[in-house]
């Protein structure tokens, strides 16, 4: 009796002790691993370069996944990749290879060191890249960044985040290529300065507008068609001007002055100031009575253009007006 | 029983008590509210005369004075913040165009705009005592327009339309002893055409592009003369014998005609020639064919020359001459390159077929620019 017990107390204090074991949650949570930011299809394209600035900086985002931070540093290291670029043009352009999307030239960027360490407990280490001259790239093109894990170099790293295409976006304060900017035609007439044909048109559409540097824009001239845009070449070399937007004018300082230039082969002709087309770009605040503001970028345009030189020219005096939100540009 | 009551009474005034208390707030805090306000009168648009100035705007507020700002985007318009005001000073204005600016008076995200103008130094441009509506006339031969423009800008634009090529901007020449007086001057081509034509000439200035004038250049409508032709001025390389003199062409009746060889052959195109008295520097031609169906010219060149002996072609005609018995047709005005007195019709081409080959012709008549 005494022995049974005994070995009762045995048996309860082992079941004790043994009950009082945590339970190993580590097997069920996610891993440390080293992967390269992007979205699904392996592009990181959330940040947009400021041609204002001489050089501007975006970055390349390595993050470590897992279900908590890790308690000790990852070593991560990037090297160029090439096969994601060839992927995105197969997959969206096929044969269409003047469509392919390029690889930014070394010409327009540095990447100081492509070595950096996520530190224990932190979830990710941005890669610092340096934009520079991008004023000089085609704003139709598209560029991208195509960088991988160098498997050599780094720590624990998840095979289907190893690579990135980062695309380079460019902006300025008067378009972006990150989406369609339009300015839209208001108070504007083209006329064709013909005798026998007299032609007068008041264009009531859009132009989209692309930024060139930071103080510069494409637009098409006049009201000629922009057409589809993946067809639209030609057309933009042939009938697009460049607007350079310059010092404030002495008379209104929310007006700067602009020049007018074509973009390629275009026969333009920047003419003076007319009546409020006045060869300007003009921050137009209109208020109401009741104190409301409504704020518009405008362009406010005078040249004649032709595009062919034995034609006659096409008087352009052109109000482009985009609306605006102060505040949400601070943003 | 008494005690009964009693207790009841305590606890419901206990309970009262308690009611009471319990609708009482658990806390007490002392807000603040910090406000900025720029009352309307101060909101409303300033104006400054040519000279400058001051201005004042009131702030109503309760904020410290250095936790609100104003500013100005003009380097010509100061502000200057004060307790409860806004000291604006605007300097002189030596343009001749009026500017305006603005003035943000703000506290966090409230923010109030006035907007300021100031005028500027009256200017004046005038084409001949007028901002638009001066007419000059001109003939239709070669030329010279002047107008006085006076201004005290500096005229420095003169805006010619597309349209108005035929005027050109010649010199601009300031008049002795008259510092806002220039001589403008213009050069107009001749008017080829048969309707008179029209431009007009803008003068605009850098100082103030809004101040404009005009004035309209109205040129005459080309006036052709005959040119009076004798027979003695007439020949050809293949005058018919038998038939059709060529003093038929200019006798003014058109049942007698011209007849080029038909009786013979030569190598050479058939044409006929006139020497004219005066050398011109261009011609419309005009005739009438014969009032039958065959040898009606089709290709033709028209030939001139200084000399007699050096041809220059000034226009072949290969489209639109008529086949029609009696027929006429009158060229365009034909300018030469240099002044000529030898004129040819060279027939290439008949509705016959190839030349060398005869044509023949009722009437014909050579006009002139009328000087």
């Amino acid at each position: 009796m005494k022995n049974n017990i005994i070995l009762a107390c045995l048996v309860l204090g082992f079941a004790l002790t043994t009950a009082c074991e945590s339970y190993d949650f580590e097997q069920e949570q996610y891993k440390n691993e080293v992967g390269l930011l992007s979205n699904s299809q392996m592009i990181y394209d959330r940040q947009v370069a400021d041609l204002s600035k001489d050089t501007d900086t975006i970055y390349l985002v390595a993050a470590l996944s897992g279900t908590r931070p890790s308690d000790q540093d990852f070593k991560v290291t990037l090297m160029r990749g090439d096969s994601l670029i060839k992927a995105y043009n197969k997959s969206n352009f096929d044969i269409e290879t003047n469509r392919y999307a390029r690889l930014l030239s070394e010409r327009y960027y540095t990447i100081p060191s492509l070595e950096a360490v996520i530190p224990a407990g932190q979830m990710q280490v941005k890669i610092p890249v340096y934009l520079r001259n991008l004023g000089e790239i085609s704003p139709d093109s598209i560029y991208f960044l195509d960088y991988q894990i160098d498997p050599l170099n780094t720590d624990v790293f998840n095979l289907k985040k190893k690579e990135v295409l980062l695309r380079i976006y460019k902006s300025n304060e008067f378009s972006t290529t990150r989406r369609n900017v339009y300015y839209n035609y208001t108070s504007s007439f083209v006329t064709l300065l013909d005798l026998n044909n007299p032609l007068v048109r008041r264009p009531t559409s859009t132009n989209q507008v692309f930024p060139l540097a930071g103080n510069s824009v494409r637009m098409m001239a006049g009201d000629e068609n922009l057409g589809e845009y993946k067809t639209a070449l030609n057309r933009i070399n042939e009938r697009s001007i460049v607007v350079t937007i310059g010092k404030q004018t002495a008379m209104n300082p929310l007006a700067r002055e602009v020049t007018i230039t074509p973009y390629k082969s275009l026969d333009v002709v920047q003419l003076t100031p007319f009546e409020m087309y006045d060869n300007t770009f003009l921050i137009n605040i209109i208020s109401t009575p009741d104190g409301r503001r409504t704020y518009y970028k405008e362009f406010r345009l005078h040249y004649k253009y032709r595009l062919k030189s034995t034609d006659p020219y096409r008087e352009v005096k052109a109000v482009l007006r985009m609306e605006y939100s102060p505040r949400a540009e601070l943003l | 029983m008494r005690q009964n009551i009693v207790l009841i009474v305590l606890i419901g005034v206990i309970i009262s008590a308690l009611g009471f208390t319990s609708c009482a707030p658990d806390y007490q805090t002392e807000f603040e509210v910090k406000t900025l306000v720029v009352p309307d009168k101060s909101l409303s648009p300033i104006v400054f005369p040519i000279e400058g100035g001051s201005a004042v705007a009131e702030v109503i507020t309760n904020v410290e004075l250095s936790k609100w700002s104003t500013s100005s985007n003009a380097a010509w318009l100061t502000v200057e913040k004060r307790e409860g005001q806004v000291d604006i000073q605007a300097t002189r204005n030596d343009t001749y165009a009026p500017r305006v600016g603005r003035i943000t008076i703000e506290y966090g995200h409230q923010a109030y705009y006035i907007n300021v103008t100031q005028e500027c130094k009256s200017s004046f441009m005038l084409v001949e005592g007028k901002v638009e509506g001066v007419v000059k006339s001109v003939s239709s031969v070669a030329g010279t327009v002047e107008v006085t423009v006076r201004s005290n800008l500096n005229v420095d634009h003169v805006l010619i339309p597309d349209t108005a090529a035929f005027i050109q901007l010649e010199s601009i020449k300031n008049v002795a002893g008259k510092a806002d007086e220039k001589r403008v001057t213009f050069k107009v081509a001749q008017n080829m055409a048969r309707n008179p034509r029209y431009g007009t000439v803008t003068f605009q200035s850098s100082e103030n592009y809004a101040q404009m004038a005009s004035f309209v250049i109205v040129q005459e409508e080309m006036v052709m003369v005959k040119i009076p032709l004798r027979v003695d001025m007439l020949s050809s390389n293949a005058q018919e014998p038998r038939e059709g003199p060529i003093a038929n062409l200019i006798d003014g009746n058109p049942s007698t005609f011209f007849h080029s060889l038909w009786s013979g052959s030569i190598s050479e195109m058939h044409y006929f020639q006139i020497v004219l008295d005066e050398p011109i520097d261009g011609c419309v031609f005009w005739y009438q064919n014969r009032n039958n169906s065959n040898g009606k010219a089709q290709n033709v060149s028209i030939m001139v020359s200084a000399n007699g002996t050096e041809w220059t072609e000034l226009i072949r005609i290969t489209s639109g001459l008529p086949t029609g018995a009696g027929s006429t047709y009158e060229s365009a005005y034909l300018a030469a390159k240099a002044p000529f007195k030898y004129f040819r019709f060279v027939v290439n081409a008949t509705n016959d077929g190839q030349g060398p080959r005869f044509f023949n012709m009722a009437e014909f008549a050579l006009y002139r620019i009328k000087e």
